[in-house]
């Protein structure tokens, strides 16, 4: 089984699937690379709607992803976390520091779009506080 | 203690007729044979009821122990004539009730932890309600002390409330929360990162000046924090966060 | 109070999905306890941690999950064994922060704060971490 990964404008999009295995994982990890390789994409959404666990294994391919990802160039949003999986990761000691994360899809489309101007010097399409 | 009450008189008939009803068919006298089954339940019945009223546990055991002083007068007269007979009567009798008494305790502790659990459960419901007070926007008043118990519920409220209400501001208000200390500053990082992960912002409003010298003094580093004053303000600084603003109608 | 009350389930940890199906188990074993949403993930990430290592370090293993309720009190205890190397130093992996060189080492000290005790024995060709969860509830 692959993972499938979109392409929406200049965005990747991908939605791991519910108890998606290590295997699994860091295969998505190497297929959104090489995407990212072969097109002249701009960002990243990864979205974990359905994961109710994620655990410290899971939350370091994640947090390697976004890094990996931004050395390449490109800008990262995870999407859809569980309120109880983050209640976790906190509790374990795992904050994946360096990620930015949003809500929604919707929210993460735009939290992309406005990161990517704000770091080539474009002012953002819509008017948010710079802390946003 | 008084006269005993009418209820008091009704469970002592309904004891002695489960009693009598064990002794008589009890192959030994011990209160788990199967024939004291009805007295077992109907006595952790009685005192699951008493400590649901909020009696004593000794009022209970005094209940049970009545008994002994009851029976001793009643035997001595019955076997008068053969003193040993009285005395190991008297001694299977008295273990009964011993045992009896064992058994009502556990019943009475075991009613009143369902009692402290129901309350406590109540009362986590009380202390942490969430409220959507703008688009994108919950607040939860926190009143109290917050003790480890409490800050891993107000957590999983407040990040549930997030998900639910789809909030990119979380306002947490500390003004009725009586004790600031490094523990508390400590779970509220944690509430914190914890909201980021959802992609939300906590915005924490009314630390006392007390909280405020303390904090300070301690050390702790709250730079990661967003604070305002007063609700009012850490309310604006929401809006603000959203791009909006309230103004007068012209 | 009675034996009926108490679930159990054994799952052998072989490869990365048997990983999924032990937390899997925990979690509906919690559910079945009436432990709360929150309880339930706390749970399932914590045997997903410890059944990893067990797969990783201790070249697989075998995972019992143990439900039993008495009175106002729900307990879950997990029991993972592996036949594998050991653990070295027991109360280092204890230590957040500890590593064997990869971030695994960050499953052990994770798994112990979500949950309200962890054990670990081990020695060379045995190693076994006892987790356990207990709640109280109104009947």
């Amino acid at each position: 089984m692959r993972i499938p990964i979109l392409r929406l404008g200049n965005i990747l999009l991908t939605s791991l699937p519910p108890d998606i295995t290590d295997e699994h994982a860091e295969r998505l990890q190497s297929d959104i690379l090489e995407r990212l390789d072969q097109t002249a994409v701009v960002g990243v959404i990864l979205d974990i709607t359905a994961l109710d666990v994620v655990d410290s294994y899971m939350a370091r391919i994640l947090a390697e992803t976004a890094q990996m990802t931004r050395l390449m160039g490109s800008e990262v949003v995870i999407t859809g976390m569980n309120p109880l999986v983050a209640v976790t990761l906190i509790e374990m000691g795992r904050e994946l520091t360096g990620v930015t994360t949003a809500l929604t899809l919707e929210q993460g489309v735009a939290s992309l779009k406005h990161q990517i101007a704000a770091r080539d010097g474009d002012p953002p399409e819509d008017p948010v506080d710079e802390c946003g | 203690m008084g006269s005993p009450s009418e209820t008091d008189h009704l469970h002592m008939v309904a004891f002695l007729d489960r009693l009598t009803l064990g002794l008589q068919h009890a192959a030994a006298p011990v209160i788990e044979d199967a024939a004291f089954a009805g007295l077992r339940g109907f006595m952790a019945e009685i005192a699951g009821a008493r400590a649901r009223d909020g009696f004593y546990p000794s009022a209970t055991a005094a209940f049970v122990m009545s008994f002994k002083t009851a029976f001793i007068p009643i035997l001595s007269a019955e076997y008068s004539g053969s003193p040993e007979r009285c005395q190991s009567e008297i001694k299977t009798l008295g273990d009964i009730v011993d045992q009896l008494a064992f058994l009502t305790f556990d019943a009475y502790a075991t009613a009143r932890e369902q009692v402290i659990t129901r309350q406590n459960q109540a009362m986590l419901v009380l202390s942490t309600p969430t409220l959507r007070i703008w688009n994108q926007v919950v607040m939860m008043p926190l009143v109290g002390i917050i003790d480890t118990r409490r800050a891993q519920d107000i957590m999983e409220q407040l990040l549930m409330a997030i998900s639910r209400d789809e909030a990119k501001v979380a306002i947490l208000d500390v003004t009725a929360v009586p004790i600031i200390d490094t523990r508390v500053a400590l779970h509220l990082t944690k509430v914190v990162a914890a909201a980021r992960l959802l992609g939300a912002e906590v915005i924490v409003t009314g630390f006392s000046p007390e909280a405020a010298q303390t904090l300070v003094k301690l050390d702790i580093d709250l730079s990661r924090i967003r604070t305002r004053g007063t609700l009012r303000a850490g309310l604006a600084e929401a809006l603000r966060f959203l791009g909006l603003r309230v103004g007068a109608i012209t | 109070m009675s034996a009926g009350d108490d679930r159990r389930d054994v799952v052998a940890i072989e490869a990365s999905e048997d990983i999924i199906r032990a937390r899997r188990s925990g979690r509906d074993i919690a559910r079945s306890l009436d432990f709360s949403l929150a309880d339930q993930t706390r749970l399932a990430t914590a045997i997903s941690e410890i059944a990893r290592n067990a797969l990783h370090y201790g070249g697989g293993g075998r995972c019992e999950i143990l439900g039993h309720r008495a009175g106002v009190q729900r307990e879950i205890t997990i029991i993972i064994s592996d036949a594998g190397p050991g653990i070295p130093d027991v109360a280092q992996a204890m230590i957040p922060g500890f590593s064997t060189g990869h971030s695994l080492g960050m499953g052990i000290p994770g798994a112990r704060k979500l949950m309200d005790r962890l054990d670990i024995e081990s020695r060379v060709g045995r190693t076994m971490v006892v987790m356990t969860m207990v709640r109280r509830f109104t009947t």
